[in-house]
C-alpha cells in the first residue's frame, strides 16, 4: 500500500470541501481523480502530500519522496532551470556534482538539454512545466502527485508532454495520483478513475481499467472514456471532450 | 527603421541636454536678478566646484559624510529588515510596532534632529542615530511588505517536497524578501546621503559635507554653498545609478535576461 485515505473530511473555515472520503492506493497505481472545478480534487493531493491536514479521518502513508507536479510550474524564478531541480536534491547525501548530473540527466531526458542555465522566465511555457515534471521525477518519487499539469497548454504540447509523462513512468515506475478534467487522459494514464460530486465532495463512482496500460488501443481507449464520459454525465458534471 | 531607432535613442539624451541648458539660463537670470551674493552664478559655482575637489579637505569632509551614511544605512538595514521579518511573519509585532513608526513617520526630520541634540549632544553617532531614526520606518515598511508579498504557493511547493524549513527560508523566504526589497533599499540609500548632511548641518560632529556647507553659509560663501549642492547631487546620483546598476547586472540577473 502507497497511501490510504480512510474516512477522510476537510474544512476551509466552516465550509465543508471533503467528506468521507476513502480510497486506497496500491505499489505502481495510478489514480485519476475527476469531478467539476472546486469539488476538492486539489485539497485530496494536499492531503496526500501532507501539506493540509485532515479534520477528521486519516490518511495513512509510511512513504516519504512525494513528487508534486502543480498546475503551474512554481519555479523560483531566480535560479535556473538545473538550480530549481537540485533544489529538491539537497539533504540527500548527495555531493553537489551528482545533484548536478542527476539533475541535467533528467532534463536531457526531458528534451531540455542545453537549457540548464536558463532562468525561467527565459523558458516556454511548456518548457517551464517539463522543468516542474523533471524537478518531481528526480527525487524517484514514490508518490507522484499531478494537479492537471497540462491545463492551459495548446493540444499539441499537451500530447507531447503527456508522453513524456509515460516515458518517464517507465524510467521511474511509481504510484500516481492525477487530478484531470479530462476521461481521455484518465484511460490513457490511470489504472482506476474516482469521481467526486456534491458540495461537499465525495466519491460518487469509481471506475477500473483492466487492460493494462501498453496494451490500450485506440479502440480501448475510446471506449472506456466513453464510459467514464458517462458517469460523470450522469452525476451532471461539465466533461470536457 | 533604423533611423527612427537612432532617433529613439537620441532623441532622450538631447531633450535632457535641452533640460540643463534651460535650467542652467533660469539660473544665470535668476543670479542676474538676485545679486551674486544670494544666488551665485553657474560660472561661479562651477569654479568652487572644481576648488572643492581638488582640496584635501573637501575630500576629508566627503569620507566623513560617507563613513557617516555607511554606518546609518548599515543600522537601517539590519534593524529595519530583522524587525520588519518580525512583524511581517507576526502580526502583533506589527501592532506592537505602529506607535514608535507611526511617531517616526509623523514627526518632522528637523524636530527629532533637535530632540537628538537636545538629549545626547553632538557627535558621530548623534548624526548616525538621528539618520537612523528618520530612514527606519522606509526599510521597515518595504519589509513587511516584501514579507507579506511572499508568494504562498511557492511555500506550498517548499512544503509538498519537505525541504527543510532551513532551505525554505534561505532559498525561498530570504531572496524573495530581499528581491522585493531592492527599491527601498535604493531609495534609503540616497535619502540617508540628504538625512545625514541635515544631521550634520543641524547637530554638528566635527568635519563632513553638512559641516562645511554651515562655514559656507557663516562666511556667505555663496558659490560654495551652491558647488556643495551640486556635489551631493552629483553624488547621490552617481550612488544610486552604481547601485542600480550592480543590482540589475548581478542580483536580478534572471530579470534583466528576460
Amino acid at each position: 500500500m502507497v497511501i490510504e485515505f480512510d474516512n477522510v473530511s476537510k474544512f476551509f473555515g466552516k465550509r465543508k470541501i471533503l467528506d468521507s472520503v476513502s480510497f486506497r492506493l496500491e505499489e505502481g497505481q495510478i489514480l485519476a481523480i475527476l469531478g467539476p472545478s472546486g469539488i476538492g480534487k486539489t485539497t485530496l493531493l494536499r492531503l496526500a502530500a501532507g501539506t493540509v491536514k485532515p479534520d477528521s479521518g486519516q490518511v495513512r502513508t509510511d512513504k516519504q519522496r512525494f513528487g508534486f507536479i502543480f498546475q503551474e510550474p512554481r519555479l523560483l524564478p531566480w535560479r535556473t532551470a538545473l538550480a530549481n531541480i537540485t533544489l529538491v536534491l539537497q539533504n540527500r547525501g548527495l555531493s553537489r556534482d551528482e545533484q548536478r548530473e542527476i539533475a541535467s540527466t533528467m532534463l536531457k531526458r526531458l528534451g531540455l538539454q542545453g537549457f540548464e542555465q536558463y532562468y525561467p522566465a527565459e523558458l516556454s511555457g511548456g518548457m517551464r512545466q517539463r522543468v516542474s515534471i523533471a524537478r518531481a521525477f528526480v527525487i524517484d518519487p514514490e508518490l507522484a502527485l499531478l494537479d492537471e499539469p497540462f491545463t492551459g497548454l495548446d493540444i499539441g504540447l499537451k500530447i507531447s508532454l503527456r508522453q513524456m509523462l509515460l516515458d518517464l513512468l517507465t524510467w521511474h515506475p511509481c504510484a500516481m495520483m492525477y487530478v484531470t478534467h479530462e476521461p481521455q487522459d484518465a484511460v490513457l494514464l490511470a489504472d482506476r478513475a474516482i469521481v467526486l460530486e456534491g458540495k461537499p465532495g465525495r466519491i460518487v463512482a469509481s471506475m477500473d481499467f483492466e487492460r493494462p496500460r501498453g496494451e490500450r488501443d485506440q479502440a480501448y481507449i475510446q471506449d472506456q472514456a466513453a464510459k467514464l464520459t458517462s458517469v460523470l454525465t450522469a452525476t451532471s458534471l461539465p466533461v470536457s471532450s | 527603421m533604423s533611423n527612427f531607432w537612432n532617433a529613439r535613442k537620441v532623441l532622450p539624451f538631447l531633450w535632457m541636454a535641452t533640460g540643463v541648458v534651460a535650467f542652467t539660463v533660469v539660473w544665470q537670470l535668476m543670479s542676474n536678478s538676485y545679486g551674486p551674493l544670494l544666488v551665485a552664478t553657474p560660472s561661479e559655482t562651477m569654479v568652487a566646484v572644481t576648488r572643492l575637489l581638488t582640496s584635501p579637505a573637501t575630500l576629508a569632509a566627503f569620507a566623513r559624510t560617507l563613513g557617516r551614511v555607511l554606518l546609518a544605512l548599515g543600522l537601517q538595514i539590519v534593524s529595519g529588515v530583522a524587525s520588519g521579518v518580525l512583524a511581517g511573519l507576526y502580526p502583533w509585532v506589527e501592532d506592537l510596532l505602529r506607535p514608535v513608526i507611526d511617531a517616526l513617520v509623523a514627526v518632522p526630520p528637523v524636530a527629532l534632529t533637535l530632540l537628538v541634540i537636545l538629549m545626547f549632544g553632538s557627535g558621530d553617532y548623534q548624526v548616525a542615530a538621528t539618520a537612523l531614526a528618520l530612514g527606519f520606518p522606509l526599510l521597515y515598511t518595504g519589509t513587511v511588505r516584501a514579507v507579506r508579498s511572499v508568494d504562498r504557493s511557492m511555500l506550498e511547493m517548499f512544503r509538498a517536497f519537505r525541504l527543510p524549513r532551513t532551505t525554505q527560508l534561505l532559498v525561498g523566504y530570504l531572496p524573495a524578501t530581499l528581491y522585493a526589497l531592492i527599491p527601498s533599499i535604493l531609495l534609503a540609500t540616497g535619502l540617508t546621503l540628504r538625512l545625514v548632511v541635515m544631521a550634520e548641518v543641524m547637530v554638528g560632529g566635527g568635519s563632513g559635507i553638512g559641516q562645511s556647507l554651515s562655514e559656507a553659509r557663516v562666511h556667505m560663501a555663496t558659490a560654495e554653498i551652491f558647488a556643495w549642492l551640486l556635489v551631493m547631487a552629483a553624488t547621490v546620483l552617481m550612488i544610486e545609478g552604481t547601485l542600480l546598476y550592480l543590482v540589475k547586472s548581478h542580483l536580478l540577473k534572471w530579470q534583466a535576461r528576460r
